[in-house]
């Protein structure tokens, strides 16, 4: 009949496709740029060593400071050290230490928060306070207290951020879980005999990948944040190897004098990485939370 | 006493993909002082129709054409400023779920208090006098007054509302599902609170439910609604017992279940409202549906004094 | 609401933030024991064994851990939070003398922030949709995106090196200007209070760029929730209903703004707590002398006590100002007040 086959055309073209739903959330040309300035950074990251860049390490005294020219499109930095290729090598330093801290991050944090919500009363209470003193440090500060206390060195560092993401987490998963301990299939598995272990990971944690996912890429963008910080300061990451909170740190004194490449484009790559990861996350958070 | 004439009234929702066609040409007309009530399943136009009236309407949504004429005025045509003069003060609309309707950051007597002051202006320790009133006369004592929302059950946040408009006095009270949500024993109390307050204002009702059952028990003339349009309107005694449109005998079995036998329910589901079809909207639900009614709309037609409706196979 | 129903509230908020206080001194005892010996921390790396000794014996560091403990909140409750081997002075004394300047610059940075967040996210809540509502949650989050030292850095050469509008980074004041008498450590306010124009003018030039500067990174925090929750209360049902009930738009406004500053006030109290901590990177790049600065100036000459006690003053700042936004809170929310 003719009203119900024009229903089913309706129904089909409401299925669109996830990328459709991206971009009918977020606005066409934000998602599109977004996933092309991610998808260059990586390929770059991954290929930097094939492509024709200059030496990334090569000290070069007699080169210092040059101005942004046709040999080093980017100038060069007071140690004579090409800013270009640095800035694009640092892209591997700088993703992978957030990554690695992040995901690390996540896995204590799911693992606490899903025990936490699942139990629920003393556990619950203890994560959340444990969460809150955790969360009230001052960043910066703590994050250089522990550096310098513990060994300025890149394992450090990647511990003290992923400290700083268990909290978030763990709070996440246990917004998620909490809600679920007295769920119908939680019951069911309970009364199959599943130990309360084996519900959390085999039917709870599951639950949580969804946001946690998409809190995901929120997370390294602050974590990118928070390196770039630290080796400014001169903690963490150290010259030669390629950073971009470090490489404005080399820049910084010679910026009074009109000399602004060697501080100002590793800023701008940190500030390109931080935005599309945010976006992506927000991408990713506008889809999960309405359901595809 | 004011009339209020709902003319031929079109109104679209645009989501800028698609267009939703809620209303498709609303005519319907509430006499000074009747109680009508508006019946119809949901997503059939109902509190679109209100909103439309107090010119409420969702941003996206455009009277595309029709009149809404209290007594001679055409609220279509009034600028927001000249609408504020209306709303509340001639035309009062309670929402449907009240606890959402109020303020969580004020009390109930605020509520009331803010609403008298702005129609009858008053200092705010007079019109604080008067809310307490007001509030005791739908059933909220002293002690209750100064709840916030939260500390107030679904029933007695609609009392606040119904207090509210109590207070402005308005000459036609929009009641848009007022009852649904609550609880059976609470739905009796608050549809003779609204009974009552009706009479001591001396206004019209208009009483939007999907509930026909109920709404026979308070009003005198009932209109229903199907897909965006007016499918039949009559007074209580004709559409309760000589039912003309088959949708309106459907409803009305629907809300006689008898006992040992199998609940009665309408096959089929409410049309998608982008869809402007040829023919009857109801005809892919009707059992009485031919050739005629799948290629041409059947238009209001009288069939007995203050009884039309909207069929071909009327009283059948 | 009553008195009592304040007391246990309060109460409650108090054990919660001991709690929290308990924790944070446990961490720091960890984390400067976690090595080992932490004498370290008082004789630097190069003293002699003899030294080291009489030193462990001296501070109790041959005691066990949980003496330690007790010794360690035992001296911060007197007033002894170590003493700093590059100034020779106690370093509480140092973060007092260093106190007032992140202060003044903390507190212009979230004025400033105030003053165009608010109404700008207000402005983009009334008119969302738009495309200047677009344009303000782009910038917004365009802001979010930059690394405040980098910024810094980019008004310096700008404001400084290229058009030579403002002074160079190197203090509160110009050095020939004789400093107004100390009321409130805030050398802008009290050169106002002394009407010394000269000190006042210097004063203020030298506090706007890392005023700025800071302002930047907090605004969009500020603006977005702002914005959000004023989009969020003109869509609710209860605005809806006020218009319905024919209130005034000037009422409809009066309840908008007012459902709004629970979240915006607690918003306003975190982000001071943030700030006294999270300012040290833009106090080192304009070198303002704050306890974000003394602290990493005495981490670069390996004196590490001052950075263990900024830290601790830092977070207890912080969980101070959430207690406070949470009172805030209850105070304008009934319904926050479980």
């Amino acid at each position: 009949m003719k009203t119900i086959t024009v229903s089913t055309e309706i129904y089909r073209s409401r299925n669109k496709g996830w990328f459709r739903q991206l971009c009918f959330l977020n606005g066409t040309w934000n998602v599109v740029s977004t996933w092309i300035v991610l998808g260059v950074f990586i390929a770059l990251a991954l290929a930097a060593d094939i492509l024709p860049l200059q030496n990334p390490l090569a000290v070069n005294a007699s080169e210092i400071l040059q101005p942004p020219s046709s040999n080093h499109w980017f100038g060069t930095d007071p140690w004579g050290m090409d800013v270009f290729s640095r800035t694009i090598f640092a892209i591997r330093v700088d993703f992978l230490l957030a990554v690695s801290s992040v995901i690390l991050g996540i896995v204590a944090g799911v693992l606490l928060g899903a025990v936490a919500g699942f139990f629920g009363g003393f556990l619950d209470d203890l994560l959340t306070r444990f969460a809150e003193v955790i969360q009230g440090f001052p960043q910066m500060l703590f994050g250089m207290a522990v550096l310098a206390l513990l060994g300025n060195n890149a394992i450090n560092l990647i511990f003290i951020c992923a400290f700083y993401n268990v909290p978030v987490y763990a709070r996440l998963v246990r917004s998620v879980v909490s809600p679920l301990r007295e769920a119908d299939f939680v019951q069911a598995a309970r009364v199959s005999g599943n130990t309360s272990l084996m519900i959390v990971f085999r039917h709870l944690i599951p639950n949580t990948l969804v946001p946690v996912f998409s809190q995901f890429p929120l997370s390294c963008a602050w974590a990118i944040q928070i390196v770039a910080g630290l080796s400014f300061i001169g903690l963490g990451i150290r010259v030669p190897t390629p950073e971009w909170g470090s490489m404005i740190n080399l820049g910084a004194n010679y910026i009074v004098f009109g000399k602004w490449w060697p501080s100002v484009f590793p800023g701008l790559a940190i500030v390109i990485s931080v935005w599309v990861l945010n976006n992506l996350g927000n991408q990713l958070k506008s889809v999960f939370f309405t359901g595809i | 006493m004011t009339d209020l004439n709902i003319q031929d009234l079109q109104v679209n929702i645009n989501t800028g993909q698609e267009t939703y066609y809620v209303l498709r040409g609303v005519t319907f007309k509430v006499p000074a002082g009747a109680k009508l009530g508006l019946v119809g399943e949901s997503g059939c136009g109902k509190s679109m129709t209100a909103a439309s009236i107090m010119r409420l309407l969702p941003k996206n949504a455009t009277i595309v054409k029709g009149q809404i004429l209290l007594d001679q005025l055409n609220l279509i045509n009034l600028s927001e400023k000249e609408m504020r003069q209306i709303r509340g003060k001639r035309i009062t609309l309670i929402f449907q779920d009240a606890a959402s309707a109020l303020n969580p950051l004020c009390s109930a007597v605020q509520h009331v208090a803010d609403v008298y002051a702005r129609h009858i202006s008053l200092s705010r320790k007079e019109s604080l006098h008067h809310a307490y009133e007001l509030l005791a006369k739908t059933g909220i004592p002293k002690h209750l007054a100064h709840n916030y929302p939260h500390e107030l059950s679904g029933g007695m946040s609609q009392r606040v509302m119904i207090a509210m408009a109590l207070g402005c006095s308005p000459e036609i009270l929009i009641a848009d599902e007022p009852t649904t949500g609550l609880d059976v024993t609470i739905q009796t109390q608050v549809v003779e609170l609204i009974e009552r307050t009706v009479e001591e204002i001396g206004s019209s009702l208009i009483f939007i439910s999907h509930d026909i059952g109920l709404v026979s028990e308070i009003c005198d003339r009932i209109v229903v609604m199907y897909a965006g349009k007016i499918v039949e309107a009559g007074n209580r005694e004709q559409i309760i017992s000589g039912p003309g449109h088959p949708y309106t005998t459907a409803l009305l079995h629907s809300f006689r279940a008898q006992p040992g036998k199998r609940m009665p329910f309408i096959p089929g589901r409410v049309p998608d409202l982008r869809i402007r079809q040829e023919g009857c909207s109801f005809a892919p639900r009707c059992s009485l549906a031919d050739n005629q009614c799948w290629h041409s709309e059947p238009k209001l037609s009288e069939i007995s004094p203050g009884h039309e409706v909207a069929c071909f196979h009327m009283d059948k | 609401m009553t008195v009592w129903k304040w007391a246990k509230f309060l109460a409650k908020r108090m054990a919660q933030l001991f709690v929290v206080l308990i924790g944070i001194s446990i961490t720091i005892f960890i984390v400067t024991h976690a090595i080992g010996n932490p004498v370290y921390l008082i004789v630097g790396q190069s003293a002699t064994s003899e030294v080291i000794q009489e030193r462990i014996h001296k501070f109790g560091l041959d005691r066990p851990l949980w003496e330690q403990y007790i010794a360690y909140i035992q001296n911060l409750l007197k007033g002894n939070w170590g003493v700093s081997r590059y100034t020779y002075n106690p370093v509480l004394v140092d973060i007092q003398n260093r106190l007032p300047a992140t202060l003044e610059l903390s507190l212009f940075a979230l004025l400033l922030s105030l003053l165009w967040s608010i109404p700008i996210g207000v402005i983009a809540a009334f008119k969302k949709g738009s495309l200047l509502d677009s344009l303000i949650q782009f910038l917004a989050r365009l802001a979010n995106s930059v690394p405040g030292f980098w910024l810094g850095l980019v008004l310096i050469f700008a404001f400084f090196a290229k058009f030579h509008l403002l002074p160079a980074p190197l203090g509160r004041i110009d050095s020939n200007i004789a400093m107004p008498p100390k009321i409130t450590g805030l050398i802008t306010i009290d050169s106002l209070l002394a009407k010394n124009i000269p000190a006042l003018s210097s004063s203020i030039r030298h506090l706007i760029l890392p005023a700025v500067t800071l302002a930047i990174t907090v605004s969009p925090s500020i603006l977005l929730l702002t914005r959000n929750t004023m989009e969020r209360v003109l869509e609710s049902n209860f605005i809806r209903a006020a218009r319905a009930f024919g209130l005034s738009s000037l009422t409809v406004i009066r309840y908008s703004l007012k459902n709004i500053l629970g979240p915006v006030l607690t918003m306003i109290a975190m982000t001071l707590g943030y700030l006294i901590g999270g300012s040290v990177l833009i106090e080192v790049v304009f070198a303002w002398p704050g306890i974000g600065f003394y602290a990493v100036d005495a981490m670069n000459h390996s004196d590490y006590e001052p950075i263990v006690a900024v830290v601790l003053l830092c977070a207890l700042v912080y969980n101070l100002a959430y207690l406070i936004s949470d009172v805030i809170a209850a105070m304008v929310d009934p319904r926050a007040r479980l």
